[in-house]
């Protein structure tokens, strides 16, 4: 019905403005074509306001003829799944937030971002506390706040708040060390009591406003800290978002109430509690018994999957991964791998559709970008290396790599493929890489280290401790910090760049991207930057896994999926949204 | 001179115990300096970190000095009760630790105070009564029991009386945002311990019947039983008076040793529970590669150890006196 109105009220305009059109004499001077426009765009905000009113006067009448109006229930208790590893141990302002995957799930529910991206399919930019703002170049930026939002102690949250965690908190720990939230030193200007302006040290485009994913603090509980903010012990934790932190056990579990003050209006759910399991096992009885309504984090295993599919009261929530997974090449060091035919070769002879079915379980897309398939920007003319060994052969013969001895390998393309001991199933698939490639007479041999020497080496490619590795990152829509992998180090990409690629169009393209304020010529650096990626292959993209979500639907309804699943980093909408049945 | 009697017995085991915590020490230290990989480059996981702010770190940590200066500064650290920052937590690691202790000692204690008695008494009656079904019985229950291992034997039980009975909760300390207080909190505790002690005891109890009945098979063939027959003592008075007490004490001396493997079995019981103690730290600490977390809980367990087997040293001198005298002359 509404869109039928809608319709019938663009038919109305158009025929307005038809009429204007015909009976006017042809509007000669631009002068009289705004005028024109102007006069249409009044039209229109009277039959805006016109519909609105049938709308209103609608919903009293429906109201007055005891019509059931759809409903959304208020209660119940949400309870949350996470092993403990993932856990939460303390409520410090540090990289945990970001880093620990409670920790990142926890934050959104307590505190308000500046704006939030919203769900799939479109990851639209959302109003949370600011309501609007404003940029020229994307690098001095003004947001105009609600003036209805209260901290949980009952301090209204103001300019003075947002200028505060601006100012302090890409300073707390390494942890919120983003280009888009980077100011210049005291550009952060509080304005008058809802509107805060701040120039960034680089610009961010205009894609995505400023300040992504960033918690607003309270100023009134934080200031005394700001010189090292792990000093606080932030027990309270006070936010000014949906939920209250009731009860908080290290190690146990995390308690949270609905926010009855909150600007939007409280949550449906009563309570939020994210609780501990030792083990997965006892997560999964967890849920079939129907102690825990979902898993916190990343899904259940593929080889779990099938546990709890069928079951009663259960449903499985499978969704597009949020984790991107490639070959990260060494092209620092001196080996054959700097040759882009032996990493082309490499990316032919890998079969990903069998190594998803063997290692993932089906359970898994291919990908050939950072950018995700489904996002707008994602270029769709990119070279796909499908599985081809007789072609990845010719590739090598040609360039020279032959088998001298016989022994079926051939010389020099001997490498070392590194991968961390906790990613279970990307050892499975690096096994059958190592075996795919034997195919192509390329001798892989497997190194498998713990997590945090393995980034270590590969986080630092030219002390040559690694030839290639087995890498992932959660890019997320909102993904441009992931370009910096690409940046050379000639152009300041120390740090991210595993690979020591070094390509001065794209450094450019890079640049000019995140300069770029308009949309549409933004998308195009984004293009030309995929496309030189794909073409120069310092990372071979390989694919995504899925996010696999056995939840309970006896009590609750509405958990919203997004990439990832019903409960990430990017998504803390199942807790905005789900409700009782 | 040197020292006679009990006081000296003592002395003398103190000063190895400390000799022993010593050398535990040196070998903490060197450990986790043998790893491969630079520690301060894994504090960051965000590879963006500068050259100046590594330099920061490395000096902060003391890593820029010559490792037997490293080892000064841990050894004065340490006296000062400081075992570092951890990576994980970015808390002191004695806070982090002694939040956690009393929840393992609750566990521990209670069931190792089960599993020992339980254990003596079943392996004394089994070795009474050796050759007999009830005999039979026993040793074939402890001999299962001791081979399981205490994380398959847990997650059996949680199956089993969590999952399919629902008798009891599948982990934790407590009921998870319950807000129960006092007496309601405690007989909570107790619900929740209960399979986590099952699991404990199940586990040492075997031991603890095995070595009580061979010792006792043993002690019953000596000729000071065969002299308490004669002089017609009822048989449960030569069980008490001269048969256990003598065989007992070969199993004091596997309760310290075996303390040493409890901490295994303590992480594994309290990661399967969820349990918040210190074993399920450790298990965290690795997975976290909190290097001063671990040096700190292995130095703490370590302690804890050496503590209790010079605890059980000094009574196993005070039950058989044969042991100081004969050494002190």
């Amino acid at each position: 019905m509404r869109t039928k109105k809608g319709l019938l009220s663009l038919l109305v305009v158009a025929l307005l403005a038809l009429s204007l059109v015909t009976a006017c004499p042809a509007p000669t001077t631009t002068e009289e074509v705004e005028q024109l426009n102007a006069t249409i765009a009044d039209l229109e905000a009277q039959l805006a306001a016109a519909n609105a009113t049938i709308v209103d006067l609608e919903a009293q009448l429906a109201a007055a003829m005891g019509e059931p109006a759809e409903e959304i229930a208020y209660g119940g208790r949400l309870d949350v799944g996470f092993t403990a590893g993932e856990g939460l141990e303390t409520l410090l302002c540090d990289s945990n937030w970001q880093y620990t995957e409670m920790g990142c799930v926890f934050w959104p529910l307590v505190y308000d971002q500046l704006w939030i991206m919203g769900p799939a399919p479109d990851y639209e930019v959302l109003p949370m506390l600011a309501t609007s703002w404003e940029t020229e170049d994307g690098i001095t930026w003004t947001f105009y706040l609600r003036e209805d939002a209260v901290f949980h102690d009952g301090v209204p949250v103001t300019a003075e708040d947002v200028a505060f965690t601006i100012e302090n908190l890409p300073n707390a720990d390494p942890a919120w060390a983003f280009t888009d939230i980077i100011t210049e030193p005291g550009s952060v200007k509080v304005i008058d009591d809802y509107t805060v302006e701040f120039t960034l040290e680089q610009s961010i485009g205009t894609r995505w406003p400023a300040a992504y994913w960033a918690p607003i603090l309270p100023k009134h509980i934080w200031e005394p800290y700001t010189d090292d903010m792990l000093s606080f012990s932030n027990d309270e934790a006070i936010g000014s978002g949906p939920y209250k932190l009731k009860e908080f056990k290290a190690a146990q579990y995390v308690w949270f109430e609905a926010n009855e003050d909150y600007w939007g209006g409280r949550p449906y759910l009563d309570e939020v509690v994210f609780r501990t399991y030792g083990s997965e096992d006892a997560q999964y009885m967890a849920l079939k018994s129907g102690e825990a309504d979902m898993i916190g984090y990343l899904g259940c295993s593929a080889v779990a999957a099938e546990d709890f599919i069928g079951l009663e009261d259960m449903e499985v929530i499978v969704s597009p991964g949020i984790g991107l997974q490639w070959l990260s090449f060494n092209l620092y060091k001196d080996t054959p791998l700097q040759d882009l035919e032996v990493r082309k070769a490499i990316m032919y002879g890998i079969d990903r559709d069998r190594v998803i079915e063997m290692a993932f379980l089906g359970y898994a897309q291919t990908a050939d970008s950072f950018i995700y398939p489904e996002v707008a920007e994602h270029n769709p003319n990119l070279p796909q290396y499908a599985y081809d060994v007789d072609l990845a052969n010719e590739i090598l013969d040609n360039a020279g790599y032959l088998d001298s001895d016989g022994d079926g390998m051939r010389d020099d393309l001997t490498f070392e493929l590194l991968a961390p001991s906790d990613w279970t199933d990307e050892l499975k698939a690096a096994t059958l890489i190592k075996e795919q490639l034997a195919e192509i007479g390329i001798d892989i041999s497997l190194t498998v280290l713990d997590l945090d020497t393995y980034y270590e080496y590969i986080y630092t490619p030219e002390e040559e401790e690694y030839e290639i590795a087995i890498a992932t990152e959660e890019p997320g829509p909102h993904g441009e910090w992931m370009w910096e992998f690409c940046r050379s180090y000639e152009a300041g990409g120390e740090g991210w760049n595993t690979a020591y690629w070094a390509n001065p169009d794209f450094d450019e393209a890079l640049d000019a991207m995140l300069a770029e304020v308009d949309v549409e010529q933004r998308t195009a650096y984004l293009y030309e930057m995929q496309m030189l990626m794909a073409e120069d292959l310092p990372y071979g993209v390989l694919y995504r896994p899925d996010l696999i979500n056995p939840v309970r639907t006896d009590e609750f309804e509405g958990y919203v999926e997004t990439m990832g699943g019903i409960s990430t980093w990017i998504n803390p909408w199942t807790y905005f949204e789900l409700h009782l049945k | 001179m040197p020292l006679k009697g009990f006081a000296g017995f003592a002395t003398r085991k103190a000063l190895a115990a400390v000799t022993t915590i010593f050398a535990i020490i040196c070998l903490n230290f060197l450990i986790f300096r043998l790893l491969p990989g630079d520690p301060i480059r894994m504090m960051f996981r965000d590879p963006r970190v500068s050259a100046e702010q590594l330099q920061l770190m490395t000096e902060k940590f003391g890593l820029d000095k010559p490792l037997w200066g490293q080892f000064l500064a841990y050894l004065q650290a340490l006296f000062q009760g400081d075992l570092g920052i951890s990576f994980w937590q970015k808390r002191a690691v004695l806070e982090v630790i002694a939040d956690r202790i009393p929840q393992t000692l609750l566990l521990v204690v209670t069931a190792l105070t089960i599993a020992i008695i339980l254990g003596i008494l079943l392996g004394a009656i089994s070795g009474w009564k050796s050759g007999t079904r009830l005999d039979t019985f026993i040793l074939t229950a402890s001999l299962s029991m001791y081979s399981i291992p205490a994380f398959s034997l847990g997650i059996i039980l949680m199956l089993i009386f969590a999952f399919y009975l629902s008798i009891f909760p599948l982990g934790g300390i407590s009921t998870p945002a319950s807000g129960f207080t006092g007496l309601g909190y405690w007989r909570d505790v107790l619900w929740h311990m209960f399979l986590p002690t099952i699991s404990i005891v199940f586990w040492y109890i075997g031991e603890y019947v095995l070595l009580t009945r061979s010792s006792m098979l043993d002690t019953l063939d000596q000729d000071y039983i065969t002299t308490a027959r004669a002089k017609g003592l009822k048989e449960f008075a030569i069980l008490r008076n001269h048969a256990l007490r003598n065989a007992l004490l070969p199993v004091v001396t596997a309760t310290g040793i075996n303390l040493a493997f409890a901490v295994a079995g303590i992480i594994e019981v309290e990661t399967v529970f969820s349990w918040p103690g210190i074993g399920r730290l450790v298990y965290d600490a690795v997975m976290k590669r909190d290097y001063p977390l671990l040096q700190g809980t292995f130095l703490v367990f370590a302690v804890a150890v050496v503590l209790a087997n010079l605890v059980v040293d000094l009574i196993y001198g005070f039950i058989d006196p044969r042991i100081k005298v004969g050494k002190a002359e």
